[in-house]
């Protein structure tokens, strides 16, 4: 096995969403964290707890965006165009006189919609890969593998802007290029535990009594893959959601009139010296949404494989 | 998919241009004539009568009339925002004589500070002006172009035969003397004899035939130049120093056009040599000439040191004092102010309408807003597509637009309510309005089978979907395209904004492919309107429309050919009434050039189609 | 070593063939017609399309217009243009001087500013000083470079008017872009540098050392920093294709010129040889400097040699 750093499957995670731990970490085993223990041990971890706070803060807002939208985000107003903050308008009103609170809020539905889509479609398709992968070997491994390579040689936002660029710039096919470009961190995860997984004796004694692969894979393997993918999925989402932002703001993702950060941020810009709002607070918003993110999977690592833990 | 039907016999039918790139091309014989006659500058202005207006009316005219002379066609279409013609209105309405001195009063349209920039003390040879623009023009070959943008960069690059200054006076430039025949079919120029192009070609009639065939040659993609030579039927020259121009029918408007950048006369020699890389460098006979082209970023023209002759928008005698002009590209409107303001750049075109007042109100620069001539900032209906085949679903799309708050916000100091077609400077009555009545559009969309009340209308379940074409120059779709999305999905539309880059916008209107193109066009004469709703240039020239009305096209013709001026204006009224009953395109707003610079430029001048024209131009410490 | 390196070199030729065999079915993996996507969807004459593809050799066999394609890549013919007609090759030698610039400064700005505070963050391990640098590190980490960008616009262009807010060319230009890529990049590296430091700093050689009585700044600098250096310089390879693809994001910002700013707006004019041209390039070049860092920490670190 290649010694590369990149062979740990880390990289990603660790370039994506820097939360880097000592590498070459080895992605082994945690044990399976007993049941009793694990809520306790996040409580401890304040990192997590701020994490999940903040999250759970902008689920609620997503969730109850209708209700606690003081107006509606796409409705204009051309004569109450670009106000300074105010208690009418706490965030104050954009250049079409639309509300920049509601905007904002309708705007947490979307970034969290697309963040965890995107990583959906990733963790599903790279744990499938990694999962084939590595318990079937050879000449599968390879081929999976090289295609997995062949996606890293594209660094970054590289690959995302690709996909757009042929699909088509709208939201739906932003959650895909993100997704897909996201598949090979989780597929070399994945791979990495199954390989450790594989040499276990437990797994051995297995396929010696006669179970199905399936059974093996399932009841053996994947419950070590589900600690780490966890980590990286929530880091993940992070990073999705920063990336989505992005190709918004260069007009590749959301279409007008969406409210979505990334957008707002780049329509905000023309406005950017007198109306200072328009985009501040959008921005503000991507910040705190993707430091939550980031904190919960810094916690959740610290929790679920201590041997991962980034000193504190 | 529509077949296009090529009814024109002067457009012969063409094999496609393998790159559909309207930029660049020069005489390659790959390239397909689309017959993108874009971008006329059709500066065939009559002179308005100047009875029973009000005052501000009247001094609008007035400085209107100092900028639009009658002379060539710069038919500028723009899509949306910055396109073409980026505006270039100088204020120099009011002072006669604007084209033989430098620039001085800049009273805008607007109102602005009078403040004198030009002359001041003996201005020195030397110096450098940095001009911020809000797009890239598509190629600097000016036959090619159907872009305004381009004129901002060769009015002082390239020569015509004839010159527009801002009284409306034809004077001469390349040609001493010119005379029309009496059936208006052909005229005769008389050449100056002592011009040679930067590359030391010599200018003769031979050139003059070269360059204008070269326009209508089938393999050659013109731009707005082609609309100005409709009907050519050739030139001859007589002598080394006569050119006699032969049309098929009479054409009152030619003498305009020609005076017009897009029949600007380019060395043969370089066109050749250069091929399609000429778009980039053209070389031509004018006080600068282009010293280089860096894509994206800027066009930087230098001083002809050869140029001897007297300029005809000065009195001064011999090349230019500036020694360098610098065109950047900064479609991001904040950004270009800027640029202004910390002396980056010292002139810039197209103030967006939040930073306005502080440009306004600062001492250090002036400001220069003009009417804009032509076609105002419009938003053009496709008559061939669902649901605008409809005439009442596109009668409800102008019903249902607030102009008045693009003018209040997105536009504010920067336009007024259009009230038709043509721009009110240009063509006004008391007879044309543009109203705003929602409730008659929800009214007009159920009578016309589109029901539901309540979010999108439907149809035979098909749903009012409406696709706005706008031109994104780089810094995002222009502000206006969300306010009219937002009045139309008031109503009932479904719409959406589709915001692509110039060449793919032109693609889509070419084919008819959208509802409705975002546009502009700037035309010094009624005649812009025949680019816009001919049949004969659907598909080609500026009908994105797609309009083919045989009622329209007679008038647009008999307009073409009458020359009373009287009887001119009663033909385009009744262009213009039909075409708001049918509701062809939605005019939106009237809107200004407008252009700031800095204390530091003293001598700048417009010409007749407000392109700034930099020749006498000092810098001053 | 020598192992090492025959392997890891011929583990890259199957990537770069499959980076090839990706780039190049961009175009033909588009539902729809590839000649159709370039022209913009218009009703041709059937004449046109057929000159048009054989033009671009499109009536071909697939395997030959690959073989084709790389041909042409290997000799830096990248194809053309459609909108400037010029080959893809210059718009990139145009283009990339400006990037570069962009990057590396970014990369040295990311690597003063993250060693530093990592270092001092370790050193000082537990203390205020650390728990700020941590704080600030993470904010780093999960601000969207774009905003930062608008904020460094907004603050030191519009108020102070110390920089351009946009535009290229010279010095000046370049400080408000590099220190938006930086900032972001010296989050990632401080975070990296603080974490490995302190592992370092607990091993018991470092222990053995302070122990002989070295001073600590000896210690930390000679000793430690070099061995917590070994991830970082890992790290720098992906750090530059993460710069590099910030690029995108903070050329755009400040209109700069280069690479970014160019993909983009060949996507937004639908642009496809150019894109394609692009990715090519820039895949191909991230490919070779991994594989350069990766020898680069073969020669490092010994224990890696051996695979």
């Amino acid at each position: 096995m290649r010694f590369s750093i990149r062979a740990f499957g880390l990289d990603n995670a660790v370039a994506q969403v820097s939360t880097a731990s000592t590498a070459p970490a080895s992605p082994t085993i945690a044990a399976p964290p007993r049941r009793g223990g694990f809520i306790s041990r996040m409580r401890k971890s304040k990192v997590a707890v701020i994490g999940f706070v903040t999250l759970a803060f902008l689920a609620t807002v997503a969730l109850t965006a209708p209700i606690i939208s003081p107006a509606d985000p796409n409705e204009v107003a051309p004569r109450e165009a670009l106000q300074a903050p105010s208690t009418a308008h706490p965030f104050g009103t954009d250049q079409y006189g639309r509300d920049v609170l509601s905007r904002v809020i309708y705007g947490t539905r979307i970034s969290l919609l697309v963040g965890f889509i995107a990583v959906s479609i990733a963790v599903v398709t790279g744990t499938t890969l990694g999962l084939i992968s590595g318990y079937y070997g050879r000449w599968i491994d390879i081929t999976i593998m090289r295609f997995i390579d062949v996606m890293l040689a594209f660094p970054g936002i590289l690959l995302a802007l690709a996909l757009v660029s042929i699909l088509g710039p709208n939201l739906p096919n932003l959650m895909i290029a993100v997704g897909v470009s996201s598949v090979p961190s989780y597929a070399r995860l994945v791979r990495g535990s199954v390989l450790s997984a594989r040499e276990q004796v437990y797994v051995e004694a297995a396929r010696v009594i006669g179970a199905r692969d399936i059974t093996i894979m399932r009841r053996h393997v994947l419950p070590n893959v589900v600690a780490p993918v966890i980590v990286v999925a929530t880091l993940g989402v992070a990073a999705a959601i920063l990336w989505a932002a992005s190709l918004s703001f260069l007009g590749l993702g959301s279409q007008p009139p969406t409210a979505e950060w990334g957008r707002m941020l780049s329509e905000g810009r023309n406005y950017l010296r007198e109306q200072w709002w328009i985009a501040t607070f959008p921005g503000l918003a991507i910040m705190m949404t993707v430091l939550g993110m980031n904190l919960l999977g810094d916690g959740l690592r610290d929790t679920l494989d201590p041997r991962q833990r980034v000193r504190t | 998919m529509r077949h296009r039907d090529w009814s024109d016999d002067d457009t012969p039918e063409e094999t496609r241009r393998t790159h559909p790139n309207p930029k660049m091309s020069g005489t390659n014989s790959r390239a397909v004539r689309r017959g993108r006659v874009q971008d006329m500058d059709i500066d065939t202005f009559e002179r308005l009568p100047g009875l029973g207006l009000s005052r501000r009316s009247f001094m609008r005219l007035a400085g209107l009339a100092a900028t639009l002379p009658i002379a060539s066609s710069l038919l500028a279409a723009c899509g949306s925002d910055d396109e073409e013609d980026g505006g270039s209105g100088t204020g120099s309405q009011t002072t006669a004589a604007a084209g033989t001195e430098p620039a001085g009063s800049t009273e805008a349209a607007g109102g602005d500070e009078t403040e004198g920039t030009g002359g001041a003390e003996d201005p020195q040879p030397g110096g450098e002006l940095v001009v911020g623009l809000d797009s890239e023009p598509p190629t600097l070959d000016p036959h090619a172009s159907p872009s305004a943008v381009t004129f901002m960069v060769t009015s002082s690059v390239a020569e015509s035969l004839l010159y527009l200054d801002t009284e409306r006076e034809l004077l001469p430039w390349l040609a001493e003397s010119w005379e029309s025949s009496d059936d208006g079919t052909t005229y005769t120029f008389s050449l100056r004899q002592d011009v040679t192009f930067h590359d030391g070609e010599p200018f003769t009639a031979e050139t003059v035939k070269g360059n204008f065939d070269r326009i209508v040659d089938p393999n050659f993609t013109a731009g707005g130049a082609l609309a100005a030579l409709a009907g050519y039927t050739g030139t001859e020259a007589t002598d080394e120093y006569t050119a006699v121009v032969s049309f098929e029918n009479a054409y009152a408007p030619f003498l305009n056009y020609a005076a017009g950048g897009t029949l600007g006369m380019v060395s043969l020699k370089a066109v050749e040599e250069m091929g399609d890389t000429f778009g980039t460098q053209i070389v031509a006979s004018g006080p600068f000439k282009v010293e280089s082209y860096t894509a994206k970023d800027n066009v930087t023209i230098i001083r002809n040191e050869e140029y001897n002759r007297t300029a005809p928008w000065g009195t001064r005698e011999g090349p230019p004092l500036l020694e360098k002009v610098t065109f950047k590209f900064i479609p991001e409107a904040g950004s270009r102010v800027t640029t202004v303001e910390t002396g980056e750049t010292q002139m810039v075109q197209s103030i967006p309408s939040q930073d306005l007042p502080r440009i306004e109100e600062s001492d250090n620069y002036t400001v220069s807003k003009t009417p804009w001539v032509g076609v105002p900032r419009i938003l053009m209906l496709n008559t061939q597509l669902a649901p605008t085949d409809d005439v009442n679903v596109r009668r409800a799309v102008s019903l249902a637009i607030d102009r008045q708050a693009l003018v209040d916000t997105v536009f504010a100091g920067l336009g007024e309510v259009a009230i038709g077609m043509l721009t009110k400077v240009m063509l006004d009555d008391p007879s044309l309005s543009m109203p705003y009545d929602p409730d008659q559009a929800r009214t007009l969309l159920e009578e016309a089978g589109w029901t539901g009340d309540d979010g999108v209308r439907e149809k035979d379940g098909e749903q009012l979907t409406f696709i706005l074409n706008v031109v994104d120059p780089g810094s995002g779709a222009p502000p206006e395209a969300q306010l009219i999305q937002a009045n139309l999905i008031d109503v009932g539309f479904d719409c959406q904004i589709k915001a692509q880059a110039r060449a793919p916008w032109y693609e889509d209107n070419y084919n008819c492919l959208t509802h409705g193109p975002l546009m502009f066009l700037r035309s010094g004469d009624y005649d812009g309107l025949y680019s816009m709703f001919h049949s004969s240039l659907i598909g080609k020239n500026f009908n994105f429309a797609c309009l083919n009305d045989p009622d329209i096209d007679g008038l647009l013709e008999q307009g073409r050919q009458e020359t009373d001026a009287n009887a001119r204006r009663e033909i385009y009224l009744e262009i213009e009434q039909k075409l708001a009953d049918i509701a062809a395109a939605a005019p939106l707003v009237d809107e200004y050039a407008v252009w700031a610079y800095r204390n530091e430029v003293s001598g700048l001048a417009f010409n007749g189609f407000t392109y700034p024209v930099f020749g006498d131009v000092a810098m001053q410490s | 070593m020598g192992k090492y390196l025959t392997q890891r070199l011929l583990s890259t030729i199957p990537v770069l063939i499959g980076v090839t065999i990706a780039v190049f079915s961009m175009l033909h993996l588009v539902p729809g017609d590839p000649i159709q996507m370039m022209l913009g969807e218009f009703q041709t004459s059937p004449e046109q399309m057929a000159q048009l593809q054989s033009q671009l050799h499109l009536d071909e066999p697939l395997p030959q217009q690959y073989g084709r394609f790389v041909t042409g890549a290997m000799q830096g013919d990248l194809g053309y243009s459609i909108r400037s007609k010029r080959p893809v090759m210059d718009e990139i030698k145009d283009n990339l001087p400006s990037t570069i610039i962009l990057t590396l400064s970014g990369l040295a700005i990311a690597l003063t500013i993250g060693l530093t505070l990592g270092v001092i963050a370790a050193v000082k391990q537990n203390t205020w000083v650390d728990l700020t640098s941590m704080v600030v590190a993470m904010l780093g980490v999960s601000m969207p470079s774009f905003w930062l960008g608008l904020l460094l616009i907004f603050a030191f262009s519009l108020k102070l008017e110390w920089f351009p807010a946009t535009g290229g060319g010279d010095l000046r230009h370049l400080v408000l872009p590099a220190m938006t890529l930086g900032l972001g990049a010296s989050a990632i590296i401080a975070r990296l540098t603080r974490s490995t430091m302190l592992e370092v700093l607990n091993q018991e050689y470092i222990t053995t050392a302070r122990a002989k009585g070295l001073r600590g700044s000896v210690v930390v600098l000679r000793h430690a920093l070099r061995n917590a250096l070994i991830p970082t310089v890992t790290i720098l390879g992906l750090q530059f294709g993460q710069l590099l693809a910030g690029a995108v994001v903070v050329e755009t910002v400040f209109g700069r010129p280069g690479i970014g700013r160019l993909i983009v707006s060949a996507i937004l004019e639908k642009d496809f040889p150019l894109v394609q041209g692009i990715v090519l390039f820039i895949a191909i070049s991230y490919v070779v400097i991994n594989l350069l860092v990766d020898l680069l920490y073969a020669v490092l670190d010994p224990r890696i040699r051996f695979g």
